[in-house]
């Protein structure tokens, strides 16, 4: 640099060095006209403009200044980063019970017997005939018919000492049944079997030992749509929230709002950093939701375990799939978009 | 350069700022444009830059009916004015440094291209080494070469300045304005609003005066003719 009296560089303004008095007052008029000595710059006019790409460092250092604010405590960005936080949590909780709910129904370790109950003027041809359409089943096992006389025999011993009361009854009131059992055990597979053998000719009905299972099966599609719906309720308030503390970040910036505006920013490149502030509430909300989550998890097994033990049962719970933890992760960015693009687009006027 | 074409303006409150204003600046000249507080002065950067528009007439822009521009081609009209506001409008939340690049961001220009010219425009306002200091921690007539080095980054064809030299001492002000000549002297247009007749005077460049949102007095150069 080369100073001057006055303390200003002798090179020009634009960056090209300057012909003629530098840095001093002019005594004499120009008069309009610009010194032939000095080389003319090639000038920003609005017929050589051009239309802007927002350029990587920029939109690094828009990132790096969201992430400053957050760094610098701003109240109202970490209160909107634990409130997505504990709504995905919410979020999460409902995806892990309801998960584990699913596996605990496709895991069923039970016996997976299955009785098939025949109609009382069934033939021998016909019980025949039905065994061999079961036995057809892949993974049957076990496959036996059971006598009225032997099912009276297993009802006896069931009651104990109370069978005597079985003793007045006139006639065997128990139809031949036939009974199995499933190597797959899985719930649906069953269901789906059981139902098939009930329209059968000649058979009555058909009990399983999952019928529980479809109990639980009803709870948790209701779970789920009570689950849906509230996180939907959730996320729309969060994505209001979002949006809310967006619009107190544009008016605190609407200086450098105006400023970019009159230099001839693009909508999109104002709206860039804004974004990225939304983005980031959100992700980082996302991050949080699933430190919270790990932690509800850690409890929860530990809990279950020792619940199982007591009951002299194994009960194993699972954590959060990939594909889960993605989502939640997704979420918290869509969140934070949606709140920003919802604000921008309100309140923010270019 | 810049014509005014019976220009009037009435703000939202029905004030009404200007009334009737004609003027023509040709390419590469100065200009001042003096006039007490109220006399529209400002109102007539605004319309340049179309922060405000016009209730009529019509202001052209090298060429072209400002208010007509598409909300895509406003930013290129924008980008093709360094505009110098009295308060500065620095930012305060990042250094002398980026308040200038970002100038250059806004225009799209490569970020290679960005760093030099840069440090080239703050040297040229003598303020090469506060690159890194917050803008807020400089004196007024600093705050005031941060803007200049702002408005003039991207080396714009016109540059517009409201009072640049309002809230400076004398001396600072000779010092402010003597940048400005120097952009002159590279051919940029140039149009300083003040009130400061004797500064007026010492420079020697014509102005247009104005007086309750019209004008008073300009020189012949600045008059709109009648085939224009």
């Amino acid at each position: 640099m080369n100073p001057t009296p006055d303390g200003f560089s002798t090179r020009s303004l634009g960056g090209k060095k300057a012909s003629g008095r530098k840095g001093r007052l002019a005594k004499k008029s120009v008069k309009n006209k610009r010194p032939s000595s000095v080389k003319r710059i090639k000038a920003t006019t609005i017929e050589g403009g051009k239309d802007v790409t927002i350029s990587k460092s920029f939109q690094l250092r828009s990132l790096q200044r969201a992430w400053n604010r957050f760094h610098a405590g701003s109240l109202s960005h970490w209160t909107t980063t634990i409130i997505i936080a504990l709504s995905l949590t919410i979020f999460g909780a409902f995806t892990l019970l309801l998960s584990n709910a699913n596996t605990a129904l496709e895991q069923w370790t039970g016996d997976n017997l299955i009785t098939v109950f025949l109609e009382e003027n069934t033939t021998i041809h016909q019980m025949e005939e039905i065994q061999n359409r079961i036995a057809q089943n892949p993974g049957v096992d076990q496959l036996s018919v059971v006598s009225p006389a032997q099912a009276m025999g297993r009802m006896k011993n069931m009651l104990g000492s109370e069978a005597g009361l079985l003793d007045n009854l006139s006639e065997n009131p128990l139809p031949y049944s036939i009974e199995f059992r499933l190597h797959d055990k899985k719930y649906e597979k069953t269901a789906n079997l059981a139902f098939k053998i009930g329209t059968w000719l000649g058979v009555e009905a058909v009990s399983y030992d999952q019928q529980w299972a479809e109990k639980l099966a009803a709870v948790i599609r209701t779970f789920r749509f009570v689950g849906s719906v509230l996180t939907l309720l959730l996320l729309t308030a969060v994505a209001l929230i979002i949006s809310n503390t967006i619009k107190l970040t544009i008016i605190a910036r609407r200086d450098e709002v105006e400023v970019m505006r009159f230099m001839g920013a693009t909508d999109s490149f104002i709206k860039t950093p804004f974004i990225y502030e939304g983005v980031l509430q959100g992700l980082l909300g996302a991050i949080g939701a699933l430190l919270l989550t790990s932690l509800l998890y850690w409890g929860a097994d530990g809990a279950t375990t020792e619940l199982g033990s007591a009951f002299g049962i194994f009960i194993e719970l699972h954590y959060l799939q990939v594909n889960q933890l993605l989502l939640i992760m997704a979420l918290g960015i869509f969140l934070g978009l949606t709140g920003a693009l919802i604000s921008l687009s309100r309140f923010l006027e270019i | 350069m810049i014509k005014f074409h019976n220009v009037s303006m009435r703000y939202p409150s029905g004030y009404e700022a200007l009334k009737g204003v004609s003027f023509a600046l040709s390419k590469g000249s100065f200009y001042f444009l003096t006039g007490h507080s109220g006399a529209g002065k400002t109102s007539i950067l605004k319309l340049i830059y179309r922060a405000e528009r016009p209730s009529g007439g019509a202001v052209l822009i090298g060429g072209r009916n400002v208010d007509q521009l598409t909300k895509k081609q406003l930013p290129l009209l924008r980008r093709s004015i360094g505009v110098i506001f009295q308060d500065y409008k620095l930012l305060y939340d990042r250094s002398v440094y980026d308040n200038v690049a970002l100038a250059m961001e806004v225009a799209g220009q490569n970020p290679d291209h960005i760093h030099g010219q840069v440090l080239r425009t703050l040297e040229s306002v003598g303020l090469r080494d506060y690159t890194h200091q917050n803008p807020i921690s400089l004196s007024g007539g600093e705050q005031q070469r941060v803007a200049i080095a702002r408005a003039t980054v991207n080396r714009p064809s016109l540059v517009i300045a409201d009072e640049p030299t309002g809230n400076l001492d004398r001396e600072m002000g000779r010092r402010i304005i003597s940048l400005f000549q120097t952009l002159h002297k590279q051919g940029t247009t140039i149009l300083l609003v003040t009130h400061d007749i004797d500064l007026v005077k010492e420079c020697g460049h014509p102005h247009i005066e104005m007086v309750g949102g019209e004008i008073t007095k300009m020189p012949k150069s600045a008059r709109l003719s009648e085939d224009s």
